[in-house]
Parts: C-alpha cells; structure tokens; sequence
C-alpha cells in the first residue's frame, strides 16, 4: 500500500476537490479551506481509511502550523506499522 | 453508470458504507450539479439523508447541498435556530441542517460562542435576541453540570443539588421563553462511561451517574409545553459510551462527541424540530408475506407460515408485528397494501392463533392484484392524511422501488433481508416522533387495563401464588391441528426435560394421530402480562375401553413453575369425565435428561402401578369418585377445541 497516493485520495474526498495534489512539504496554507474544522474532519477520515486512532499527542503535533502533510505522513505510516 | 435510483437504494441498504457505491453516487450528483435545473438530485435528495451516515460520507453531502441551494432556490419553511452551546456545536449545527433538508426545510442557523449560553440568555442584549429564533437548542455535555456533589454530602443535600442544577436550566427556560416565547430544545445529559465507584455509581446518592441520571429526570418533569428535553443519553447508550465519548475529540476540538456519534446526535435533534414543524410521519403501511410472516399465505396457507414461538424467523416476525402494536397503541395508524386475494389475508388475521396484529388494529386494508403505488394513494384518500405521511415496508425491493418511483411524498425505508432487524430498520428513521403524546392518543380501553395491571402487582403478595396471580396468565386449550402441527412436531422432537416418555413423532405421524377417533391430543397456548409464550405443552393420550392412556405429556421449560401442570390435569380429568371414561393411566420413562419429572404423577395425586419394563414406571388416577380440581392460578382460560 502506497500511504501517500492512499492519503491524497482521501485529502481530495476531505476538501472536495479531484485535482488536489500533495507532498511532504503542502502545508494548511497550500489547501483551500484547510481550517481547523477540516482538520478534524481530516483525521476522522484518515483514521476510518486506515483503520487507525491517533493518540492525543499526536493530533497536536499534527496541528503544528495548522497543518502539515510531512508530519501527517510520518505519524501516519509509523501508526499503520504499528496497527496492521 | 447504473440507474441513479439504484445507486441511491444500494446506498441506503449499506448507509454509504461501500466505497463503489459512494463514488459512483458522487460522480452522478457532480454531473446533475452541472444540469440546468439538477431536477434529479433536488428529487432524489432526501432519500440520500439517511440516519447512520457515516461522518465523511455526510459532510461531502453536506456540501452538495450547499451547492444544490445555490443553484436552486429554496422556497420551503426556513425556520430560525439559535444554537447555544457548552461546546463546538458548528459541525453538529451543519449535520442537522443536512437531516432537515430530508423534510425540505432549509433553516437559518445562529450559534453562540463556545460556552456563552448563560450570558446570551441573560443579556436581554445579546445576538440571540437580535436573532429572535423559532427554535433555541439548549445543549452541553457532563461537563457543563453545575452543582455536581461531593462524595460525603448527606443524601438530602444531594437531593437539594439536583434541585438546584434543574432549577437552573428552569431558570434560563423561563428567561428565554418570556422574551422569545419559541420552543425551547434542551439537550439532557449523556452519562460519561467512566464509574470511579464501580457499580456504586449507580447506587450512591452522590455517585456522579446517578446524579446526572437523576437531573435527566428532573428536567424532564420540569419541562412545560414550550420545552422538549432531547434525550441524548439514549442515543449514546445506543451507540455505546465509550465509542460515544471519545475524549479525544473533546479535549482536541471540544466535540460533544466522537465525530462518527455527531450524525446520530444531528437526526435525532432534526427529527424533533422536524416534529414540531408538523413533518411527522401518521400512518405504517405494512406489507403481509414476508413482512408480517415468513412465506406466502396464498401459497403456503395458515398451517404453513412462518409465525409464533419456537422459530427463530417466527419469532423475529412476530417481534415485528408487537412493535407495529406498540406504534398503534401510542396513535400511529396501521395499513396493511398486500398482493393478495382479500378474503385469504383477512383469514391470517382472524383465525391465526399466533397473530398480534388482529383486524381491529389496520384502519384500512388493501388486499388485491393492483399496483402497490396506486394502493398508496387509495389508503391515504381513505383515511384522509397526505401521502406524505406514510411509511411503506415491504421485503421486497422491486415493490419498495415502484413506491419510491411514482409515490416519491411516502417514505420507503430499505429492509434488511433478516425480519430480525425489521424493527430497527423502521425505528431508526424516526418518523412518528410526536410532539406530544396526548391521552387522546393512546387507546383508553388499553390504559385502563395497563393501570389494572399496575394495581394488581401492587397488591400481589411475596408469595409464589401471589406472584402468579400478578402475571395474569390466559391459557388458551386446543388439539393439534395444520395451523399449529409444526410447533407440535417440535416440541415434540426436542423437549427432553419436562417430556414424560419422550417419545417422538415426526409432523406426518401427528397429523395422522389428531385425526384418530381413538386418540385424544391437547395443545395448551400461555401468555401474561409480559407477552405470548405461545404454544407450550402438548398431551397425546389414546382412548382403551374405560382408560385414557397419557402417551406423551410435554412442556417447554420456559414456562415451569407456573401452574401449567395442575391446569393441564384438570382440563384432562374434564375430557375423561365427559367421555364416561373410569381412569388416567400415565408412565414415566427416566432419560438422562428427564429427572426432573420423575415424581410427576405421583405430585399429581395418581397412584403407583408398578413397572412394566425395568425403569418405566406405571401411574393410575381413579375417575370413579368426583375429583376436587387442583387450585392453580390461571386467571382465564379460551377454549379453541374441545
């Protein structure tokens, strides 16, 4: 499973938007209407399609700068090894 | 691209739950965005709002909405809601706007800052009343709880601080009526998960549940015409506590909730204002085969439907017709739209002993070979409601899409193919919520007899005798007979405990034996207070010369202990009596299983007669002098057969 084209299909379901392409380095600031709102709405996605839950501390550091693909990804791939 | 209606029918059969499914949905309702008028999706929208969404799938719809209003202009009932809540209400407060637009109603929405919902209610200045909402949802979680009490607080003084926490709900209820005079929505409290005293929680005056389960109930008395409590704490009982209170959430985002609880909490919400704007749902149109009982009365005739005790499916529709029971006796209307001959579908009404649903409970009942749409339309013109208060279930989905298609005002809910989960699939949809529930509603006859029923276990005594009269138990005494040979024959085949002989018969072997002038069979029926037990017990006896030989004597085991023994004698000494017989002649053959009806006939009164094989012994009952009846406490008996 390749996580980052899994996540950007589910960042493209999250802000509606079928073009949306991200990386590492896309921030809150890169997407239309990533607010704090979608970034709840973002992880209760992301924990559904992987079938992961994120502990507390690490839905903060996901908030750093309102929003960071690197450290979503990161957290991300070390919690799917850690579930799956 | 499949049909969009069967997109829309596969989508609520799994509620959104196959991605496919999804995706192909979307993809449809991005090229109806596109039409001129998107006819289609205005047309098909509501049927989309179904409870259970999960919470992605239910904020993209969300958003099509937003843009199918865009492109559309609304021109239903917009009322104003004001939301003031101890959390974040802005997802909920988007999500109970999707449920509304299912009654198209289209709200103009007003939330208070996180927390502030004393000031704006007391502040005659606040935006709240600039506002001036029809609706004011009133709603926080535990945590808002004000008076919570200490663990060494004496019982009184907890009493006094349930007081005080609803008197200042009350308070603010009386404040924002006297200003605003709109209906008031206040959300009671969910019970956190957590029990710091273990099962004491719920036993301890100041157990922190209980205090919250005893607030819930204040409010509830407190609450006058203009407010309805919304009761939260059912919906995350349902859900489930911990799933419900997902404290990530609150201290991340200060949810109420975990987001996937957030639609559960939105339809219900939804579904009161719904009520009060006058959406409710009157009347339940039920199907028959399959619906009502399991196979086709046409086909299969009374004998051999699934329906009573002792099948599972039986029991799953009969479970089913009680719940259709309980919607009519609280004032929703029954009809019943059958493919059928009319004569054959009453027939299951009158004559089918394990039927609830009886002729006097449908307000109108269309059987016939017509289209099951223009039936619709017939039942609704004749008890005088709109099309849009109906609600059709039908096992079958060719029948529920027809409906859909050329009834779109009645709503459809998808059925699973299991009739144990019928109730649910009609219950969660929410489509009789009432405003109030009027004594005019409910049936008179049936409130007296439920405050008889109070009266009589007040006065039953601690005594076994005193315990059975309270449970009112009707036996009703029959033969084996084709409407009731298949529970005979299962009974027959598995009881092991109370079974005297434990001699089995297959169904063919029984139906022989019960048309046999020599044989003599009864079959006893028992329900109470708490429901229908159904069939029972059965004896088969065979008449020699003077005697009644008792072959087979068997119970079900969920009904021991309550007399049935004694009155099953009684009535057999009756038969005997009447037919100038001298004796009863009974055996027990010990199994490994039946020990516990080895001293049945000699409790019983009939004399030892030895043995005839080793083991098997031999019981007589002398008919030559008058019996006195044994006492029991059947309070009424129906006699079917003779």
């Amino acid at each position: 499973m390749d996580i980052e084209v899994e996540l950007q299909s589910v960042f493209r379901e999250v802000f509606d938007a079928d073009d949306l392409c991200i990386d590492r380095a896309t921030t809150a600031t890169d997407v239309e209407g990533w607010d704090s709102m979608a970034q709840i709405n973002l992880i209760v996605a992301v924990e559904k399609h992987f079938s992961v839950k994120f502990p507390a501390a690490e839905l903060s550091e996901m908030r750093q700068g309102d929003g960071n693909v690197g450290i979503l990804l990161d957290l991300l791939s070390a919690r799917v090894e850690a579930t799956h | 691209m499949k049909d969009a209606s069967e997109l829309i029918d596969q989508f609520a059969n799994r509620r959104g739950g196959d991605p496919d499914v999804w995706k192909e949905l979307q993809a449809w309702m991005k090229a109806e965005l596109q039409t001129d008028d998107a006819g289609a999706l205005q047309a098909a929208f509501p049927r989309l709002v179904i409870p259970g969404l999960d919470y992605t799938t239910a904020v993209s719809l969300q958003r099509t909405l937003k843009r199918l209003r865009a492109k559309i202009k609304h021109t239903g009932q917009a009322p104003k809601l004001a939301i003031l809540g101890g959390y974040t209400t802005a997802p909920l407060a988007g999500l109970v706007e999707l449920y509304l637009s299912a009654g198209q109603v289209a709200p103009i929405v007003y939330q208070s800052d996180y927390g502030t919902w004393r000031q704006e209610v007391l502040d005659p200045d606040s935006e709240l009343y600039r506002f001036a909402p029809d609706f004011l949802i009133i709603t926080g979680t535990w945590r808002d709880a004000g008076h919570v009490p200490s663990l060494l607080d004496s019982p009184e003084l907890v009493a006094e601080k349930v007081q005080a926490e609803v008197g200042d709900w009350q308070e603010l209820w009386r404040i924002a009526n006297e200003r605003l005079g709109c209906q008031i929505i206040q959300c009671n409290f969910a019970l956190p998960p957590a029990r710091p005293l273990g099962n004491h929680d719920a036993r301890h005056a100041a157990g922190f549940g209980r205090y919250l389960a005893r607030v819930n109930d204040g409010l509830q008395d407190a609450a006058g015409p203009n407010v309805t409590v919304h009761d939260v704490d059912s919906l995350a009982a349902n859900v489930g506590r911990w799933e419900w209170h997902d404290e990530r959430f609150y201290n991340q985002a200060k949810l109420p909730c975990a987001p996937e609880c957030l639609t559960e909490y939105a339809h219900s919400l939804a579904s009161l204002v719904l009520a009060q704007l006058g959406h409710s749902r009157k009347c339940l149109v039920l199907d028959l085969d399959n619906t009502l009982w399991g196979g086709v009365i046409g086909d299969d005739g009374l004998g051999g439907i699934q329906l009573g005790q002792g099948e599972p499916e039986g029991e799953a529709f009969i479970a089913f017709q009680r719940y259709a029971r309980a919607l009519r006796e609280r004032g929703v209307l029954l009809a019943v739209c059958s493919k059928n001959t009319e004569s054959i579908a009453k027939e299951v009404f009158e004559k089918h002993t394990e039927m609830v649903l009886r002729l006097d409970d449908i307000s109108c009942f269309m059987a016939n070979w017509d289209d099951k749409a223009t039936n619709m339309s017939r039942i609704a013109a004749q008890l005088n409601i709109g099309l849009n208060s109906l609600v059709f279930v039908d096992d079958n989905p060719v029948e529920r899409a027809i409906v859909r298609q050329l009834c779109p005002e009645v709503a459809v809910p998808e059925m699973d193919k299991d009739p144990a989960n019928y109730i649910r699939d009609v219950d969660r949809h929410r489509y009789f919520q009432a405003v109030s529930l009027s004594p005019e509603d409910l049936k008179r006859t049936e409130f007296y007899q439920a405050s008889d029923a109070r009266r009589a276990l007040e006065t039953s005594a601690s005594d076994l005798n005193g315990f059975l009269k309270s449970l009112e138990l009707v036996a009703t005494l029959d033969h084996v007979q084709p409407m009731n040979l298949e529970r005979c024959a299962q009974l027959i085949n598995r009881s092991n405990q109370f079974n005297l002989t434990t001699r089995r018969y297959s169904a063919a072997e029984l139906s022989a034996l019960s048309k046999d002038p020599h044989w003599f069979t009864r079959t006893v029926s028992l329900s109470d207070r708490f429901g229908d037990s159904g069939l029972i017990s059965v004896v088969l006896a065979r008449i020699e010369d003077d005697s009644m030989l008792i072959d087979t004597w068997l119970m079900s085991c969920r009904v021991m202990k309550r007399g049935v023994e004694d009155f099953v004698l009684n009535d057999l000494v009756r038969v005997a009596t009447e037919r100038g017989l001298t004796r009863l002649l009974g055996e027990y053959r010990p199994t490994e299983k039946n020990g516990m009806v080895s001293q049945h006939y000699e409790n019983l009164g009939f004399e030892a007669r030895g043995e005839n094989e080793p083991g098997v012994t031999r019981w007589e009952l002398s008919l030559t002098a008058p019996l006195t009846p044994k006492p029991n406490q059947i309070q009424e008996v129906r006699i079917v057969g003779h």
